[in-house]
């Protein structure tokens, strides 16, 4: 018997930020979606105060192999299940600023986006009053041209202020750091209680995690969320001109066939290379979307550096956001920072902290044991203040995902193979953060003050958009250049990484995309 | 803490650590031996964890299905299982407390056992074996610091509230 094979508009393969948005915006316009997310299902009253609990929301899929003089610490940096990634992300939402566009154009380094700030402005906007992003425009020196923020700010504690002034005595400015956290009750939704459990998921709906906004909105309007569903293949016609839907498989461990007008493939920027050079055909030996030969390349991460500090004063570091409550983007002017370096950085200011996990305080003095490091937890857990420096790191080739040749996960695919290192130029800025950030403890009055090694935050590109179909996967929409109905959303189409957290670009990139889709 | 739940015989009991601990619950994972060895490490590592139940903890965890185990060595770069990571680290300890002081690593004089684990923070110690000494350390460092200070307990005990929105008393 003939199977009757299902039929739909859109299918999106993945339920993160990208993914929940531009559902909703296309299941809004009335076209009929589909989501496949491979983890498992997450409702917001799962979302338990526990950093052990926490891990849950953490990738727990097949393995990726994590290699290169600078891993990208895949299994930390993303997420598997309802809302992806982002529902651990910790919504700091700054723009992106208008020279992080033209890197090429204007210093001859790394890549130019196709699209300019200016094009992406009405998408910040409209986000960012859905979503109800709090912050303080005017104080916010740096910001580029926008509306200003729909909340007000994040207030500052007694560890924002007292970093604060460190900045202050360095001449330096700062501001509340701009937060997809609702400062107060918005949209039906709770204000935050500034508790600092960010990473475990939030689940009042404060943050602006997947669940609080987007995949609601996106079901409302009849889109279906389809848990445990891992696609395995992207289809196409015989000619090898379009896309025709997707393969995946479901919990039962059965293969099923969807057939879609439009796919979009939004799961995180290993997966989605990781998916196209898995899809190969006869008409795309290379895999799907590739004739460009860059899938997968040009993987990035933000280099980052934590300075620490002990004070005499309670720091009270247990409240606010997990982001941070103040933000410093003096540094970002790309080419200011010596012959070594390139690049902006910004630094997060007073993240709220736990004693234990990855980042926990526990974690930021490896070198103690036993009552030493009784002592110390005692002391931080009271005295310590924190803040993280976010530095461009610029795009390299070299940096890439592959398939593997001798491992393959349950379902017969490929695992991932990632490379990665940062530009040695990226690295002089990471150091040179460091030395302003120890400065500034010190003027701060710190009788103590340390720094961590520098770390990889946040897997940007590997399937970059680009006005060049030789050297790019996807056009400014992230339509593949090779096939029209084949689409990628999210970070990975970054072509340069900037010196800010990703999460409200890839919206703004997400609505202008789906914009592009539902008004074809 | 969470309860978690520890299987003896046929029956499963909802326990913390802590209980699992003072009932004397049996391991899943570990070998007495073994427990045994990881109970005078967590010590040095950071004291008070073995009585907040460090050992069932990982025991437990260890028992589970990879993908549902919450150690957070799920997100260090090492591939699942993990009790082999485990059993061969402490396996080290006992063949360099043999090479060094000639006896089993709980059996060794307070200075004995603190040398060997100084050498271990700092490198693999004289005859070890297993994976690198200063990273089992790490992982091991963070579990302690899991059951003793990621709870509501611990978060009384350095004076700084918890304030959940959902209190972790699920089955982990």
């Amino acid at each position: 018997m003939q199977q009757l094979l299902e039929e739909v508009d859109v299918v999106i393969v993945g339920s993160g930020a990208a993914g929940s948005l531009m559902a909703a915006r296309l299941a809004e316009a009335g076209q009929a979606v589909v989501i496949l997310e491979a983890g498992k299902q997450r409702r917001s009253s799962d979302l338990v105060s526990s950093q052990i609990w926490a891990r849950k929301l953490k990738w727990d899929g097949e393995p990726v192999v994590d290699e290169g003089q600078h891993p990208i610490g895949y299994h930390f940096n993303t997420g598997r299940g309802t809302g992806g990634s982002a529902t651990h992300h910790y919504a700091v939402w700054p723009r992106m600023h208008p020279e992080d566009f033209s890197v090429a154009s204007d210093h001859g380094k790394g890549l130019d986006w196709p699209i300019r700030y200016r094009d992406l402005r009405k998408h910040y906007d409209l986000v960012q009053k859905e979503v109800g992003v709090s912050g303080d425009a005017e104080t916010e020196h740096w910001r580029p041209e926008g509306a200003a923020y729909p909340l007000p700010p994040v207030p500052t504690f007694a560890q924002g202020r007292i970093i604060a002034r460190g900045f202050h005595k360095l001449g330096l400015r700062t501001s509340p750091v701009p937060l997809g956290i609702t400062s107060q009750p918005y949209r039906g939704r709770g204000g935050c209680l500034w508790d600092g459990w960010c990473d475990a998921g939030c689940p009042i709906g404060a943050l602006a995690n997947p669940l609080a906004v987007y995949l609601p909105r996106a079901l409302k309007a009849g889109a279906e969320l389809r848990h445990e569903s891992c696609v395995t293949r992207i289809l196409t016609d015989t000619s090898g001109q379009r896309a025709t839907g997707v393969d995946y498989v479901t919990a039962d461990g059965k293969t099923r066939t969807l057939i879609a007008e439009n796919v979009i493939l939004a799961a995180n920027p290993v997966q989605n290379p990781r998916l196209l050079l898995a899809s190969a055909t006869k008409h795309h030996p290379q895999g799907l979307a590739n004739s460009s030969g860059r899938v997968g390349d040009y993987l990035m991460s933000h280099p980052s550096v934590s300075i620490y500090g002990l004070f005499e004063e309670q720091t009270e570091n247990f409240l606010g956001a997990t982001g941070g409550q103040l933000l410093c983007q003096d540094g970002y002017e790309k080419n200011r920072h010596g012959q070594q370096a390139f690049g902006s950085f910004q630094w997060l200011i007073a993240q709220a902290q736990k004693p234990n996990d990855l980042l926990g305080y526990a974690n930021c003095r490896p070198g103690l044991f036993g009552s030493e490091l009784t002592a110390f937890m005692q002391q931080a857990s009271s005295h310590l203040a924190t803040m993280t420096s976010v530095c461009e790191g610029l795009p390299l080739a070299s940096n890439k995902v592959r398939l593997s040749t001798q491992r393959f996960d349950s379902n017969g695919v490929p695992l991932a193979q990632v490379s990665h290192r940062f530009a040695d130029e990226s690295l002089a800025l990471a150091e040179k953060s460091r030395q302003q950030g120890e400065r500034i403890f010190e003027a701060a009055g710190a009788q103590e003050v340390w720094s961590s090694r520098v770390n990889s935050m946040h897997i940007m590109g590997g399937t970059i958009m680009g006005n060049d179909s030789g050297s790019s996967v996807t056009n400014s929409y992230g339509q593949t250049h090779d096939l029209p109905n084949l689409f990628i959303a999210g970070a990975g189409l970054f072509p340069t990484s900037g010196g800010v957290n990703p999460t409200f670009t890839l919206h703004a990139l997400a609505d202008r995309a789906a914009d592009r889709i539902a008004n074809a | 803490m969470g309860s978690l739940a520890f299987v003896v015989g046929n029956k499963t009991l909802m326990l913390t650590p802590a209980q699992a601990r003072a009932q004397n619950i049996p391991f899943q994972v570990l070998s007495d031996k073994h427990a045994l060895t990881l109970h005078h490490v967590a010590e040095l590592t950071l004291p008070g964890s073995t009585e907040a139940g460090v050992v069932h903890f990982i025991d437990q965890q260890l028992s589970r299905p990879a993908d549902e185990c919450l150690l957070m060595i799920r997100y260090l770069g090492i591939e699942a299982p993990y009790r082999e990571f485990y059993l061969n680290a402490l396996v080290g300890f006992e063949v360099s407390a043999q090479q060094m002081f000639g006896a089993n690593f709980h059996a060794l004089e307070r200075t004995q056992a603190q040398e060997l684990f100084n050498q271990a923070t700092r490198g693999d110690p004289s005859g070890w074996q297993g994976p690198p000494a200063p990273f089992f350390l790490f992982v091991l460092r963070a579990d302690a610091s899991d059951v003793l200070y990621g709870t509501q307990a611990g978060s009384e005990a350095l004076s700084i509230p918890y304030m959940a929105h959902i209190e972790p008393s699920t089955n982990w």
